[in-house]
């Protein structure tokens, strides 16, 4: 047994240190959040991780020297973005004052009463002294719950199918599937040992919303239809999606844990040929690294014969129905995406924000000509997902499913089959 | 002091009552629906493979650690230099978050750009996906665990190795036992209390295991990693807050029970 | 570097001895080959990461430290202030309440088993639960809510703990003292507490890194002002520049007060251990 003395001197020591620490950091503590009684007024708005964040975050300091309203980000890393989400607005909590998600989800937050109906504030002159016709029609359209508007478009987004000119000559190879997969062989090295790269394409494996969203131009240029997921077209096509991972093995060997950082940096390392991918990649850095032989078309058809089909995706700006600066709020948004200024910035640095006034920008479409082919394929090829509540779980679903038959535990056939059962419940909800 | 006590048990059944009433489904006016999320959840296969392989997981890792540490524990325990160096090394797998390893590992293994693929198939020329590959997925997962978390099996049963009485061990020898013999007949059977707390310990955490799989795998690929923690969070995010709730319950309800009898088992063993 | 109650052998240093060094020296270098490389990768170029894998020798950056030091200083600061408050408020609370159990066996067997079995549960089950409640009070996005989770999870550690050590204590020392005139509060302050102090702080390094490294509480109940290490890590995967270098200077930095603690309390570490395993 030590020393009583020694061990109690220790002992005041460490009580001291520990009064101290508890002092210190309740003081701290009250420091941080007294600033929210009194002082500027402070925005929350929550995002993913994403190259369009960085451009949001410079539009909100330039709205911070005009207006002096404070916005402050919270940045969620991409894959739990969505979870973070529905406990956010789930729990009417007023922690976050702004939110952006995709159009197809608002139907299922508007239902439940968790963002703002803004119809009232667009109609309002001094909330909303822009013109509402700036919006793309359609895209406004996709806001709408019960013909009330939920959301402002802030961004629409395409997958392509990006490819090395420089390694790959001829672009009608990658017209139809087939010639996709010819291609991707091509470049994988187990099949051609002088390929310059290690294998041809990349997919977005993992277990994840964005897994269904690159699924998605298969299965619709396949001729499979919303909201059927069974049709002999459906499982045609997503057996050839798993077969470039199971049995043509012309992806990397752990694509099944691919996110979106995996694919962006397999293309930019040069380790694979070919990617279907989201436009805002080509600014976000593929264009830099390949200038002009980065190669850009629509994804492929199913054959020469047959349409390919464009993924439009929405994405919108939304008003937690429970934050304590709903206008304030809403002015920001308004701004970002109707104010003819703020839209050119913005764009100007990369957001593609679904505004006419960008549309008709001749020099904008030239600076960013990736954008002109997004708006080309669209119009022609377009399809989005139905604005229904209950999408949100139908696209878990799909998730859930696919990921299944994406490693061969169940046939696709099997797994759309369980997947329709349950969407169909789901719908009915 | 008493009192104490009582602050923590009662956070613990206000969560209770209050999961209780929202028993039913989704965002801000569930229906009521009694009994139906309870019935749901115990006949979903999916519920029930999770529950296989977490048995699975808990089983695998804790044996394995168990084993290591031992082996560890015996070996510092040996004529050594530098004991307390090595024994700190040894343990900064165990303080790293479970985050960052998971990150780290996934680096590790990334098999277009981490060194260990890399470097398999410049030696052997061999392609192994060890997180993509679904037959390997679970094992590799199984090894981060053992990799995170020898080292406190090493702890506990070192310390209590040290502090094993002399008189046997000295007796054992004078009467010439070889060093196995001492071993199995004498430090093992004193160690088996040490050994029984320690099992105890890393059975619970290894069943609530979660950021590693979540984050590398997220339960895949397909299902081969979802535990039952991992299935909680899927059917979170899945929108069917009812049913998690109803898990919740569960297993709030049911383990506390179950493992009285366990624990009481196991300390029946010990005394 | 002997460590009390260390049996000492016949002190022949010879081929047995060496050949057991050099498997410690190996296993030391396994085990810490992850992390060994995540120092690499916090300080090599971008580019380099991804063009040359296996590149180890290479002009080293610093530039991922100061990107996420610069940015994440914030998210530093709570982790240590929530890691903190609640490894002091879990031995605050945990010592008397292990104590009474100890010495009154309050609650009896029932109480126990069920601190213990509280352990069992996966803490994905109750995050609804509890973000409602902590939702409820008002304590969202705030290094108190977060603490007061923490104290949930730590809390049936540590009575565990200093319950198993304080039942060895042998009573007679309070009992003698409160014959002299101290009350029990007395005689728990005085006596019991200096002689577990090694338990103590085991127990406290324990709370203390787990707390620190704990992730999915954390994620579901703080925003912008209480995010805490953890968190902030994950949010560089997805960065467009992926910056993986950042994302292992933040794993770095987030090791550093685990690994220094476990430096500075080792000699208690094993002494702490020790009894509070064996009851």
């Amino acid at each position: 047994m030590s020393q009583p003395k020694k061990v109690d001197r220790r002992k005041f020591i460490y009580a001291g240190l520990g009064a101290v620490a508890l002092v210190a950091i309740g003081a701290a503590t009250y420091l941080v959040l007294s600033p929210q009684l009194a002082g500027p007024k402070k925005l929350t708005l929550m995002m993913f991780n994403s190259p369009e964040t960085d451009w949001i975050k410079s539009m909100a300091e330039e709205y911070q020297k005009r207006t002096g309203v404070e916005i402050s980000f919270d940045v969620i890393s991409r894959e739990t973005y969505w979870d973070k989400l529905d406990t956010t607005l789930l729990s009417k909590g007023s922690e976050v004052d702004l939110v952006t998600m995709h159009a197809p989800m608002l139907g299922d937050y508007a239902k439940s009463g968790a963002v703002q109906s803004l119809s009232s504030y667009i109609d309002n002159k001094t909330l909303f002294p822009y013109d509402k016709e700036g919006y793309i029609r359609t895209a406004l359209d996709a806001t709408k719950y019960k013909n009330e508007i939920y959301g402002l478009p802030l961004w629409f987004s395409t997958e392509f199918l990006y490819y090395r000119k420089d390694l790959i000559k001829d672009e009608s190879a990658l017209k139809t599937w087939d010639g996709y997969l010819e291609t991707a062989k091509r470049f994988t090295k187990t099949y051609n040992p002088s390929s310059p790269t290690e294998y041809g394409a990349t997919m977005f494996g993992k277990k994840h919303i964005e897994q269904v969203m690159e699924w998605y131009p298969f299965y619709w240029s396949f001729g499979g239809r919303f909201p059927k997921f069974n049709s002999k077209e459906s499982v045609e096509a997503t057996q050839f999606y798993v077969d470039l991972f199971l049995k043509h093995k012309v992806v990397p060997p752990d694509a099944d844990t691919y996110v979106w950082e995996h694919t962006f940096n397999a293309f930019k390392f040069g380790k694979v040929a070919l990617s279907i991918n989201w436009d805002a990649n080509y600014l976000a850095n593929w264009h830099e690294t390949y200038g002009e032989n980065l190669g850009i078309t629509t994804t492929p058809a199913k054959s020469t014969t047959t349409n390919p089909a464009a993924y439009l995706l929405t994405w919108v700006i939304a008003v937690n129905a429970f934050s304590k600066m709903k206008e304030e709020a809403f002015k920001f948004a308004a701004w970002l995406t109707a104010d003819p200024d703020a839209v050119t910035k913005v764009a100007r640095m990369g957001l593609p924000v679904p505004s006419n006034y960008i549309l008709n920008d001749a020099q904008l479409m030239q600076e960013k000509p990736h954008w002109k082919l997004m708006v080309d394929y669209v119009s022609k090829y377009g399809f989005a997902e139905p604005a229904t509540p209950g999408w949100l779980k139908v696209r878990n679903i799909l998730m859930t499913h696919l990921a299944d038959a994406m490693v061969g535990a169940v046939s696709p056939q099997d797994a759309l089959d369980a997947a329709q059962k349950e969407v169909d419940e789901a719908l009915r909800e | 002091m008493i009192g104490t006590v009582v602050i923590f048990p009662s956070a613990l059944s206000l969560w209770l009552s209050l999961h209780a009433i929202t028993r039913a489904n989704f965002f801000s006016n569930p229906p009521f629906v009694g009994l139906d999320n309870y019935i749901k959840v115990l006949t979903d296969q999916f519920f029930i493979d999770s529950l296989r392989i977490s048995m699975y997981w808990v089983a695998l890792t804790t044996m394995l650690e168990l084993s290591f540490g031992l082996m560890l524990a015996l070996l510092m325990n040996q004529n050594v230099p530098w004991k307390g160096a090595f024994t700190v090394l040894l343990l900064t797998p165990m303080v790293i978050s479970p985050v960052a390893t998971s990150y780290m590992f996934s680096m590790l293994f990334n098999n277009l750009f981490g060194p260990l693929p890399i470097l398999l198939k410049n030696i052997f020329g061999v392609e192994v996906s060890f997180i993509g590959d679904p037959s390997l997925a679970f094992y590799t997962l199984v090894l981060l665990d053992v990799w995170q978390w020898t080292p406190f099996m090493f702890l506990l049963i070192y310390t209590g190795i040290r502090s094993l009485p002399n008189e046997p061990l000295e007796a054992a020898m004078v009467d010439g036992a070889s060093s196995w013999q001492i071993l199995s007949k004498i430090k093992l059977p004193l160690l088996k209390p040490i050994i029984a707390v320690a099992l105890i310990f890393r059975m619970m955490d290894s069943f609530k295991t979660f950021d590693i799989i979540y984050v590398l795998t997220g339960g895949g690929p397909g299902r081969v990693t979802e535990t039952v923690s991992v299935y909680i969070y899927r059917t979170f995010s899945r929108g069917d807050v009812g049913l998690m709730l109803a898990l919740s319950t569960i297993l709030l309800m049911v383990i506390p029970l179950l493992s009285r009898f366990y624990m009481k088992y196991l300390y029946g063993v010990k005394r | 570097m002997a460590l009390k109650g260390e049996v000492f052998m016949n002190r022949k240093f010879g081929l047995k001895e060496i050949g057991y060094t050099i498997l410690l020296v190996i296993i030391v270098l396994l085990s810490n080959f992850p992390i060994l490389w995540t120092f690499k990768i916090s300080i090599e170029p971008v580019d380099l990461i991804f063009k040359e894998p296996l590149r180890v020798i290479f002009s080293p950056t610093i530039q991922g430290y100061r990107v996420v030091l610069g940015e994440f200083s914030l998210f530093f600061f709570n982790s240590i202030a929530v890691a903190l408050l609640s490894t002091l408020l879990s031995i605050i609370i945990g010592f008397p309440a292990a104590y009474s159990i100890a010495r009154f066996n309050t609650g009896g067997e029932n109480l126990s088993f069920w601190i213990l079995s509280l352990k069992f549960i996966p803490p994905v089950a109750f995050l609804i639960p509890m973000y409602i409640w902590i939702s409820s009070i008002g304590l969202l996005d705030n290094i108190l809510g977060l603490v007061l989770v923490h104290l949930i999870l730590n809390l049936p550690l540590t009575i565990w703990f200093l319950r198993s050590y304080i039942e060895e204590i042998p009573i007679e020392n309070e009992e003698a003292a409160m014959v002299d005139g101290c009350s029990r509060a007395q005689a728990m302050f005085h006596i019991t507490l200096p002689l577990t102090s090694s338990a103590i702080v085991a127990t406290a390094v324990l709370a203390f890194i787990t707390s620190w490294n704990e992730y999915l509480s954390a994620l579901v109940l703080t925003y912008t002002r209480a995010k805490t290490w953890p968190v902030a890590l994950a949010q560089f995967i997805g960065l467009f520049r992926v910056s993986y270098n950042e994302l292992a200077a933040a794993a770095m930095i987030g090791m550093i007060p685990s690994i220094a603690l476990a430096i500075i309390m080792r000699k208690h570490l094993v002494r702490g251990m020790t009894l509070g395993i064996l009851k």
